[in-house]
């Protein structure tokens, strides 16, 4: 049994023109110990489809408008709010972009670690408490843990923060942990080395992990599957080396092109799409890349079904580089 | 945290120096001040009109004597730096020169408002804190509903209102028709006699109404800081971050979002301790209240210097104090701030 089930997730805002359909039937699953990469262009949804998995859409204006959300079998959407909450934080944890901002700026980090299981743990005594957020932050490769404890969040390094926040994810080992663009905020050294924790804890757990980026590079090196969004549509779903050697989808072919690779001519010009990103609202009819695509026809006015991982009436079986 | 405290506590020095320099360069300076006010003195002796004329009780008039006494305390005889040492010196000692229309030593009718003025000024500001800081939560978390939109409405009828007319409104109403308030003053005429509870409640009976008003015109402005100071925070990324462990949004608010939102007000401390201590001349006239407002409204339309240059060296004083209770606020609210 898969640990995530997103089938036909509808995600919306309510502005003054109405409802704003953001994201559009969106399925996706991830499989205990799999990784899902999730990559798309700024803008594409794939927060939002984070936050609508964590239960989190920003109150009063974002709606799920349909389909439904299963964490290990149960229906996020029909469950209780105190439910709800019960997952989060336990079978399911985020790790986010920013941690400089992710932290409560008053609080020390130790209390803030504990918080989790005083939620969860009710039982668990101080020190039980206080001797396991030691051995989760040794985990994350924090040098001397008990000092860091008292530490206010201001007073550790971005790399530091980000690893404290994902030993608060792995606290209760989910069986899914979503991670928005974790790395985006650090140095290229740090980011290498929080991939590379990220990785082999959830490897080690069998964790489930729905990872956002929009670095290829990071996709190739962590997931085991990709899921390409476009204006909140899944266009191609794939094994990574599948999709990497042969995307089928004429952006996620755009994509590839538009990654600098060593073994071309180096003073070719890089590969970008014509075009803008179509905003929420003034989507086209049908396939929403249509308009920067080269390959649309006619038939693109219509939405393409999803068939073995794409979603388009022209696929190309092969990519010309 | 200490030894930040104590080097505040020394810079007090120097910025008082430098304000009571300021203030007694300007009484030599502006217009209307004591030399001016004695040419004006010989010109209207020139022009054969007598001080009698004017009526005695004009106290915009000195006598001879006082202007010698003031020129005195003063030196005006002296250079400006040796007279300013001496009158500091003076000051130090609580030595604040005589008043010219009571002609009683300014420091005994300052140290006789004082109390008076630090009573309702320390009680507005507590009031005000204990409801603006609950109302502006309230507010914020159920923003757009309509609580928020009647109290708001209520609020800014309060702010639109000058605090005195409000004062005049609930007296008329509350003292003079239906007879539950006093109509005025600190206390009552009989309190000597009072118990020590009674004389409490006496006190307590005076300032429901000045109180009321005084609270009027600060509480719109801490009410909304509050309010949007937790919307704010409710939007940051460490509330989501709580929500995310499993905390209900009940106590990610109260547990995270309201201790940050309340580092503005923190800040805010200072100013408004300031503000409130000064007074209102007008609340004060309403009600009789004999504070400090009144006393420099007056004393400045009387021309009565060694007041006004009392109550401008007192009130910097506590607007010095009032400022770093704000810093120690700040820093108790907010650990990032480390004043080093
Ligand atoms: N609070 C909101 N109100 C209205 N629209 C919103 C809100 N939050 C997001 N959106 C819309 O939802 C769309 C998707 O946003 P989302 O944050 O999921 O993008 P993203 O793919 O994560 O982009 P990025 O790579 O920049 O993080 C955006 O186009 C944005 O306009
Ligand atoms: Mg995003």
């Amino acid at each position: 049994m898969s640990v995530l089930d997103v089938s036909e997730l509808s995600v919306g805002f309510a502005s003054e023109q109405g409802i704003l359909e953001v994201i559009s039937d969106l399925s996706l699953s991830i499989a205990p110990g799999e990784t899902l990469g999730l990559v798309g262009e700024s803008g594409c949804g794939k927060s939002l489809t984070a936050t609508a998995i964590m239960g989190l859409l920003p109150k009063p204006h974002g709606q799920i408008l349909g389909g439904d959300i299963r964490l290990l079998g149960e229906s996020l959407l029909t469950s209780t709010e105190a439910e709800r909450r019960q997952h989060r934080g336990q079978d399911m944890a985020m790790v986010f972009q920013e941690p400089m901002t992710a932290l409560n700026p008053v609080q020390p980090v130790g209390r803030q670690l504990a918080e989790i299981y005083q939620i969860h743990r009710p039982n668990w005594s101080t020190s039980q408490i206080q001797s396991r957020i030691v051995s989760n932050l040794k985990a994350v490769g924090i040098q001397d843990p008990e000092s860091r404890l008292s530490a206010y969040p201001h007073e550790l390094s971005g790399g530091m923060r980000q690893r404290i926040m994902i030993a608060m994810a792995l606290s209760l080992e989910p069986k899914l942990l979503i991670c928005d663009e974790p790395t985006t905020a650090l140095d290229v050294t740090i980011q290498a080395q929080v991939l590379d924790l990220i990785r082999n804890l959830t490897r080690e757990h069998g964790t489930a992990v729905l990872f956002i980026t929009h670095d290829l590079g990071v996709i190739a090196e962590l997931a085991d599957r990709v899921c390409v969004m476009y204006g909140g549509q899944r266009c191609e779903e794939r094994d990574v080396e599948a999709l990497f050697r042969a995307p089928l989808h004429p952006y996620t072919q755009g994509l590839l092109d538009s990654i600098p690779r060593l073994d071309h001519s180096p003073r070719t010009r890089l590969q970008t799409i014509d075009g803008q990103v179509p905003q929420a609202g003034q989507f086209p009819a049908g396939c929403r890349f249509r308009q920067r695509c080269t390959r649309a026809s006619a038939e693109c006015e219509a939405t393409p079904p999803f068939v073995d991982g794409v979603a388009c009436f022209h696929p190309r079986e092969t990519h010309h580089a | 945290m200490t030894a930040y405290f104590i080097r505040r506590m020394l810079l007090v020095i120097p910025t008082f120096i430098g304000i009571t320099l300021l203030v007694f360069v300007l009484t030599r300076l502006v217009p209307g001040g004591p030399i001016e006010r004695m040419m004006t003195e010989m010109q209207l002796a020139q022009e054969g009109v007598s001080q009698m004329q004017q009526g005695p009780e004009r106290g915009g008039v000195l006598n001879p004597a006082q202007l010698a006494s003031l020129e005195a305390y003063y030196g005006f005889d002296q250079p400006i730096a040796l007279a300013y040492v001496r009158w500091l010196g003076n000051v130090l000692t609580l030595d604040l020169g005589r008043s010219t229309r009571y002609n009683e030593p300014v420091w005994d009718i300052i140290a006789e408002r004082l109390p008076i003025s630090l009573y309702y000024g320390l009680t507005t500001l507590v009031l005000t804190y204990l409801v603006c800081i609950p109302l502006g939560i309230a507010k914020a978390l159920k923003h757009g509903e309509g609580f928020d939109h009647s109290s708001s409405a209520i609020v800014f009828i309060g702010y639109a209102v000058p605090g005195y007319i409000v004062g005049i409104a609930l007296l008329t109403a509350f003292a003079s028709e239906l007879e539950i308030f006093p109509l005025g003053g600190f206390t009552s005429e009989r309190f000597e006699e009072f118990t020590l509870i009674e004389q409490v409640q006496d006190i307590l009976w005076h300032s429901v109404l000045p109180l009321i008003s005084y609270m009027l015109g600060s509480f719109a402005v801490m009410t909304f800081m509050m309010k949007n100071s937790l919307m704010d925070q409710l939007a940051q990324d460490y509330v989501r971050t709580a929500l995310a462990k499993g905390l209900s949004f009940k106590d990610a608010v109260w547990k995270h979002a309201v201790r940050n939102s309340l580092i503005p007000l923190a800040t805010h401390f200072g100013n408004n301790i300031s503000v409130i201590l000064s007074g209102s001349f007008l609340i004060e006239t309403v009600f009789n209240i004999n504070g400090f407002g009144l006393l420099g409204y007056e004393s400045l339309l009387e021309r009565d210097y060694p007041v006004v240059m009392g109550i401008l060296v007192i009130s910097s004083l506590l607007f010095l104090i009032g400022n770093i209770l704000s810093d120690l606020c700040v820093a108790a609210v907010d650990p990032r701030v480390r004043f080093e």
